[in-house]
């Protein structure tokens, strides 16, 4: 996003004053643009009224946890990339994490250059998908069609869909290597980042809510295909 | 913890529905004691009437009613009557059978409040058993929060200095936030040594005169930058000559514990005001530390003090305190002898705390002195 002039803006919500300082330190001399605010209920208003395009969230926040804001951020269709920055650091966490629509996680205390290396991983997976979609905006297979750009579509069926910004991401990734096998590692590493986050079987829950959304049996899917042990095989053409 | 109350919840449910089976069975045994004694008393009034109707016989075939009666225990001979049914024979009767019934009403009742009694105490004590075992586990969290959170802002601080090489001034500035942040460890981990010293009970006190003025000043002047640092009013007003018969130790990490916790409270308060005053009320020495802060609810004031208890939800914490600071203050308050309580209108309405030490009389400090 630095390519082509705009200067990424970072949303940093965090209580801890000394970490909320230094992050915005170390991020303004990344050349980002940073807001930071110390507490849930401002950090859910600025992202509610800013256009950012990450948000470092602290989860365990004075108002509204970080959970929570991540969670109504989602579910107003409110898509800004989130990382997760927490002392809160069980298996039980981080999929919670995941399960509210974070896109990373990263367990306090953290390194300065992982957490650069994150936020720059997702800045540019977001600059993929805008690039990606730039190049090619709707796809059209079967009867089912979705612009990439709006996360909209229409099914077989000629129900509505309204994407997530991940199923997008996967069904973009697929799209694009068509009739190829895209092994679940390769699409946790497009869609979430360079480290294998959360659990393979994550993509396999997005995969069948796709199906679900575009097949017209999702037992026997046509256009997206398992192949056992490795990914993923896309088909624009409905192929038994 | 989730496991623990589901657990305990289903013990809970078993009791109930033991109980439940326990009432239906002593229910049962007063019913079966009531019909049996209906039976029997029915059997013996037939027997009686057999009995009357027998000896009405005898008597119509031409026997002496007076010898025919004495032949039968339950048949009297009243002139002018005739032959009848002995009324005490019945009466008798009757007063056995709801003997019997009180007897088993007044055992299966007994029995029940026993059990009962006994379900309560068990299931309270489980009760408290799991509370106490998810404090211990917010624990655990809290105590992470607190170690970790120190700890990123220490490392983040370091890696700064060495990532970015900043110009003298700041880095002094980064220089000057690890020490804040190591001093946030270093309280950590004596409250987390205290308690565990409490706990073993080899916390030694050692009590003696002590100068509650100079222990408050030195307080201050501890937080001082801290306070200029959060913009928050520190003002004290302590009484001269306040001679309090305590360890010098203990004053000192009660004081900072409440200070502590009051900076802690002020944080997004408008204004910010710690106020700490002292005087002598009779034979003690009062001193309250009054913030402006984040309050509680008057319900929670009790509480405040248990171990690890952490009022509010875990996630929407300021994310400081590890439910020590308190149990410690009560600890050694009570272990020289005074008191200390808490006071709120509510959450955003401020709180006291109200801490007691016994004065040293002024005829005891001069018979020291001499």
């Amino acid at each position: 996003m630095k390519s082509d002039g705009h200067q990424p803006r970072i949303l940093v919500v965090e209580d801890e004053r000394t970490l909320a300082d230094l992050l915005q330190e170390n991020l303004t001399a990344e050349d980002y643009e940073i807001e930071v605010v110390n507490d849930g209920e401002s950090g859910l208003a600025t992202a509610r009224r800013g256009s950012f395009d990450l948000i470092i969230l602290d989860v365990m926040l004075p108002g509204i946890d970080g959970f929570t804001i991540c969670e109504r951020l989602r579910s107003e269709g409110n898509d800004v990339p989130v990382l997760f920055l927490t002392a809160k650091v069980s298996a039980t966490d981080r999929v919670h994490g995941f399960e509210v629509g974070g896109d990373d996680y990263l367990p306090k205390p953290f390194h300065l250059r992982e957490l650069l290396l994150r936020v720059g991983a997702i800045l540019r997976r977001n600059q993929w998908y805008g690039q990606a979609t730039a190049a090619g905006a709707a796809l059209e297979f079967g009867e089912n069609r979705v612009d990439f750009r709006s996360y909209r579509g229409t099914s077989w069926d000629g129900r509505e869909q309204a994407l997530t910004y991940k199923e997008a991401m996967i069904l973009k990734v697929l799209s694009e290597r068509e009739g190829e096998v895209v092994s679940r590692d390769e699409i946790l590493q497009k869609v979430w980042g360079y480290d294998v986050y959360p659990s393979t079987r994550t993509i396999d829950n997005f995969i069948v809510r796709l199906r679900q959304r575009f097949e017209p049996n999702p037992d026997t899917p046509v256009y997206l295909h398992t192949v056992r042990g490795v990914g993923y095989r896309f088909t624009r053409a409905g192929e038994k | 913890m989730t496991r623990t109350a589901r657990s305990t919840r289903s013990l809970q449910v078993g009791f109930l529905v033991l109980l439940g089976i326990c009432a239906a069975q002593v229910a049962w045994w007063v019913y079966d004691q009531w019909s049996e004694g209906r039976a029997s008393t029915q059997r013996l009034e037939e027997r009686l009437v057999a009995d009357a109707e027998a000896a009405q016989g005898m008597v119509d075939a031409g026997a002496d009613p007076r010898l025919v009666a004495e032949a039968f225990d339950s048949v009297v001979y009243l002139p002018g009557q005739g032959l009848v049914i002995d009324s005490e024979m019945r009466e008798k009767l009757d007063e056995e059978t709801h003997r019997r019934i009180r007897r088993y009403v007044w055992e299966g009742t007994f029995f029940l409040v026993v059990l009962i009694s006994g379900m309560t105490v068990l299931s309270r004590a489980l009760h408290e058993e799991s509370v106490l075992r998810r404090r211990q586990q917010n624990f655990v969290a809290a105590v992470g929060h607190e170690f970790k959170s120190p700890l990123a802002g220490i490392r983040l601080a370091a890696e700064t200095i060495a990532l970015r090489d900043p110009e003298v001034g700041h880095r002094r500035r980064l220089l000057q936030r690890i020490l804040e942040e190591s001093d946030r460890l270093e309280g950590m981990v004596a409250n987390l040594l205290d308690t565990a010293r409490i706990e073993e009970g080899t916390d030694v006190l050692m009590p003696q005169p002590l100068d509650l003025g100079e222990a408050v000043h030195s307080i201050f002047r501890a937080f001082e930058e801290r306070a200029e640092l959060e913009q928050v009013i520190l003002e004290h007003d302590v009484k001269d000559g306040l001679t309090v018969m305590a360890d010098q130790t203990a004053v000192t990490r009660v004081l900072r514990n409440l200070v502590d916790n009051a900076l802690k409270a002020v944080r997004d308060a408008t204004p910010r005001r710690i106020q700490v005053r002292a005087r002598a009320a009779g034979e003690w020495a009062v001193v309250t530390v009054a913030d402006t802060g984040s309050g509680f609810d008057p319900k929670e004031a009790g509480r405040l003090f248990d171990k690890f208890y952490r009022p509010g939800d875990e996630l929407r914490r300021g994310g400081q305190g590890s439910g020590l600071g308190l149990y410690i203050v009560r600890h050694l308050v009570e272990r020289s002898g005074g008191t200390v309580q808490a006071e709120s209108d509510g959450p955003g309405q401020g709180a006291t705390f109200t801490v007691t030490w016994p004065l040293v009389s002024a005829a005891a400090t001069t018979r020291e002195s001499a």
